[in-house]
């Protein structure tokens, strides 16, 4: 270790003093991810224990009991619920510290890391500065003083942020401390919490009624105080979780309680064997959406090598009969540059989450590949009742799939998630455009076409059609300049839509509406051949072309990546299908040649 | 005509059931589940070799690394037929490493058995330097940041159709590789 020391040079013994050598900075092992997990899986519990009060305030009271038993009853479940409502303050309270813990502690280390790059420079320049001292000649002297006073200036300051340093750690973990010494008894948390009022109550109850739109809802949240934002999503996930014009971090932070504590109730009912067959089914949406999300948050972002963050946008196990519900974003959708949704359609329900997620995930990686100055978000959303079973299975799911019902009742919730989207974001607008695939693009046609959507482009895949009133793209109300398909030559399914003057919908009460990728609707048809395609559109290979709009490396992917990024001059265009009167279909892409785009870079 | 071309679809929907409930699948399930699992193996090995050997010769330090199985080529319907292991890391550059990361580390690959093509420039003006070992393909990224990417991956590998939902939810048990 070098110390501070002084030369003797030359018969007037000059003498230079070296700048003492930095101290080392202590080692700190933590992971705020950890931590964060914990102070999520304190708000579960929280929420538990916040719905164990209600239910003894309420249902358990058993209104129409009237006998001696039963006002022992309530008198004796009375103190159960208030007890209930102070723990799930307590606990709330110290998922609320332990939550800043992370965030202080993820501070400490990246403060820690700056230290210790500070301390190696120093290091190296105090050696250079010894080597210099050791045949400095008489002239160089002043200079290399110079430079010393200098380092040594650069060395207190880095021992005052040392110093600085350790104190914060300090402070933080006997803050930490004391949040949970606090509450540590059930007499000390009573003793703070007991008769308090849930701030989350207040909130509620100027919450805007079922009927109000998005915007009434995000100026109501708009109004909320932190505090009381923070104490809605701990007491009542499920007021918010899923409504639209909330914003997106708050959802994902209500669905994520709401997630958690369904994971801890049904899997504590399913190890002791008590799960209905429809708790079984939610548990399994609950899982899907898991899986979900621990996918999205396994990808690497392809410009800052980061993990990617997810955001749980939408989460409801027992909608549509639990099928399930749920939406999920790579990215940030409060923030992002570019937000893309994607509707998926065939054989779709809570438990496509997975497959779902890894369609975003990849729109995400290449859409941020192609345009690395830009921030994006893809999310995948499974929000209506889709079409999701072979008939052979269950029979027709709602006798729906060639029918455009489930796609009209869809397009109203996805026309509410976009605006939703839209007005959470009303002062800082993304560019937003939705992506309807198969029979997502029935729905999403619905949506526009019915109800308008705020978006910037629209684009149809693999589309069966886009509902039987559209019969143009400017009947999306888009700028027809800004709606888009794509359509796999092979896909059989892209082929079913209404060609010519023919509409089956309205002549035989069946199909879907037209193909967006024929020349009379007049979208921009983009290039979505796909190099692995099957030799002709027939046989049971290119039914497997319906699926590869989102795969990594295809023409698909790569086009719906720039019309995502607004970069429209980089969309390969492709020549419509047409339908002479005096032939048959002709589609000019069943010869191309398909290309190989590269999506990723690997 | 859409009436037909609906009914012509259904059958063929009808018949792509029966196909895959019905056991004419090709692909061997132990078979590709061996391949996957030699594959982990392999490109596991290789990045944790590559990500130490780059840590040295950049200097540099890796900030954090992921892998898993990725599902490759889709299919009918909601599904991947085809899977490959992928293993992702971020190495920052420490003081003292110039910016010519990438031929710097030409002799880490060629040191761990990999055939390298010349740096490439992408069009997003990213520069990747990649290289291959029989299936295995590897390349480090540098995005223009004072630190540099690495990606190990296999090649594709078909899966039979009732073992798919499984390896999209497969859960690697140890994502980090370093």
């Amino acid at each position: 270790m070098l110390t501070s020391f002084r030369f003797h040079r030359g018969p007037r013994m000059s003498t230079i003093w070296l700048p003492p050598t930095p101290r080392q900075v202590p080692p700190l092992q933590v992971d705020p991810g950890e931590i964060r997990a914990f102070a999520a899986d304190l708000l579960a519990a929280a929420a538990q224990v916040d719905d164990l009060g209600t239910f003894a305030a309420g249902d358990a009271r058993i209104a129409d009991w009237h006998a001696l038993a039963a006002t022992s009853y309530r008198e004796s479940i009375g103190p159960l619920g208030r007890r209930a409502d102070a723990l799930s303050l307590a606990l709330r309270s110290v998922s609320r510290r332990a939550d800043a813990h992370a965030d202080a502690m993820a501070a400490l280390v990246e403060r820690r890391t700056t230290l210790l790059e500070e301390r190696i420079h120093l290091f190296d320049a105090i050696q250079v500065l010894s080597a210099r001292a050791h045949v400095a000649t008489e002239t160089e002297v002043p200079l290399v003083r110079a430079e010393c006073d200098d380092c040594r200036r650069r060395v207190e300051g880095f021992e005052h942020d040392l110093t600085a340093w350790s104190g914060d750690l300090a402070a933080e973990e006997i803050a930490m401390r004391e949040a949970f010494d606090r509450v540590l008894r059930l007499e000390q948390v009573q003793r703070r919490y007991g008769g308090v009022a849930d701030p989350a109550d207040a909130a509620l109850t100027a919450m805007p009624g079922p009927g109000a739109g998005p915007g009434a809802v995000n100026a109501w949240w708009d109004a909320l105080t932190h505090e009381h934002q923070q104490a809605v999503i701990a007491a009542a996930p499920g007021a918010i979780g899923n409504r639209d014009g909330i914003p997106p971090w708050a959802r994902d932070a209500a669905n994520h309680v709401a997630l958690d504590r369904d994971l801890a109730d049904w899997e504590y009912l399913e190890q002791r064997g008590l799960l209905t067959a429809g708790e079984e089914e939610m548990l399994e949406n609950a899982r899907s959406t898991r899986d979900a999300i621990d996918t999205i948050e396994s990808g690497i972002d392809p410009v800052t090598r980061e993990p990617v963050s997810s955001q749980l946008y939408l989460y409801d196990p027992a909608a549509f009969d639990r099928d399930g519900a749920v939406a999920v974003a790579a990215g940030n959708l409060d923030t992002a540059d570019n937000v893309s949704v994607v509707v998926p359609g065939f054989g779709t329900e809570g438990e496509s989450a997975p497959y779902q997620a890894e369609r975003a995930l990849t729109l995400y990686e290449s859409s941020r590949f192609l345009a690395t100055t830009e921030t994006n978000a893809s999310m995948f959303w499974i929000g209506y009742d889709a079409p999701d079973n072979m008939p052979w299975d269950e029979g027709w799911d709602s006798a729906g799939v060639v029918t455009e019902d489930m796609a009209t009742h869809g397009g109203e919730r996805l026309a509410d998630t976009l605006d939703g989207l839209r007005d959470s974001r009303d002062g800082d607008p993304a560019h937003l455009t939705a992506i309807g695939h198969s029979y997502g693009s029935t729905t999403t046609g619905h949506a526009a076409q019915d109800h308008g959507i705020p978006v910037d482009d629209l684009v149809f895949v693999g589309s069966p059609g886009v509902g039987g009133e559209t019969a143009n793209a400017g009947d999306t109300g888009v700028d027809t300049d800004h709606v888009w398909a794509g359509a796999n030559s092979r896909d059989p399914i892209a082929n079913l839509g209404n060609h010519g003057w023919i509409h089956g919908e309205t002549v035989f009460g069946a199909g879907l509406g037209d193909d967006p990728a024929e020349d009379d609707f007049g979208a921009n048809r983009f290039r979505a051949e796909s190099t692995t395609r099957a030799d002709d559109g027939v046989g049971l290979d290119a039914f497997d072309d319906h699926s590869k709009y989102f795969d990594h490396d295809t023409e698909s992917l790569y086009n719906i990546s720039q019309i995502v990024n607004g970069n429209y001059a980089a969309v390969e265009h492709a020549e419509p299908v047409h339908d002479p009167f005096y032939a048959g279909v002709q589609d000019p892409e069943f010869d191309r040649g398909p290309t190989a785009a590269d999506t990723d870079g690997k | 005509m859409t009436v037909a071309r609906t009914l012509l679809t259904l059958m063929l929907l009808a018949a792509l059931g029966a196909c895959c409930r019905g056991g004419k699948d090709e692909v061997d399930a132990e078979d590709a589940s061996r391949t996957l699992e030699h594959q982990r193996t392999e490109v596991r090995l290789a990045a944790r070799e590559l990500v130490i050997a780059a840590e040295k010769h950049l200097p540099g330090t890796t900030r954090n690394s992921s892998s898993g199985f990725r599902g490759c080529e889709s299919s009918f319907s909601e599904q991947f037929r085809t899977f490959h292991y992928l293993a992702q890391a971020r190495i920052d550059t420490g003081p003292g490493s110039a910016a010519s990361y990438l031929e710097k580390l030409r002799p880490v690959l060629q040191n761990a058995g990999f055939t390298v093509e010349d740096v490439r420039e992408e069009p997003n003006g990213f520069t990747t330097l990649a290289a291959r070992k029989g299936d295995l393909a590897a390349s480090f990224v540098h995005t223009g940041g004072p630190f540099v990417g690495l990606d190990v991956s296999g090649g594709c590998v078909e899966v039979p159709e009732d073992q798919r939902g499984a390896w999209l939810r497969k859960e690697e048990p140890n994502p980090e590789i370093r």
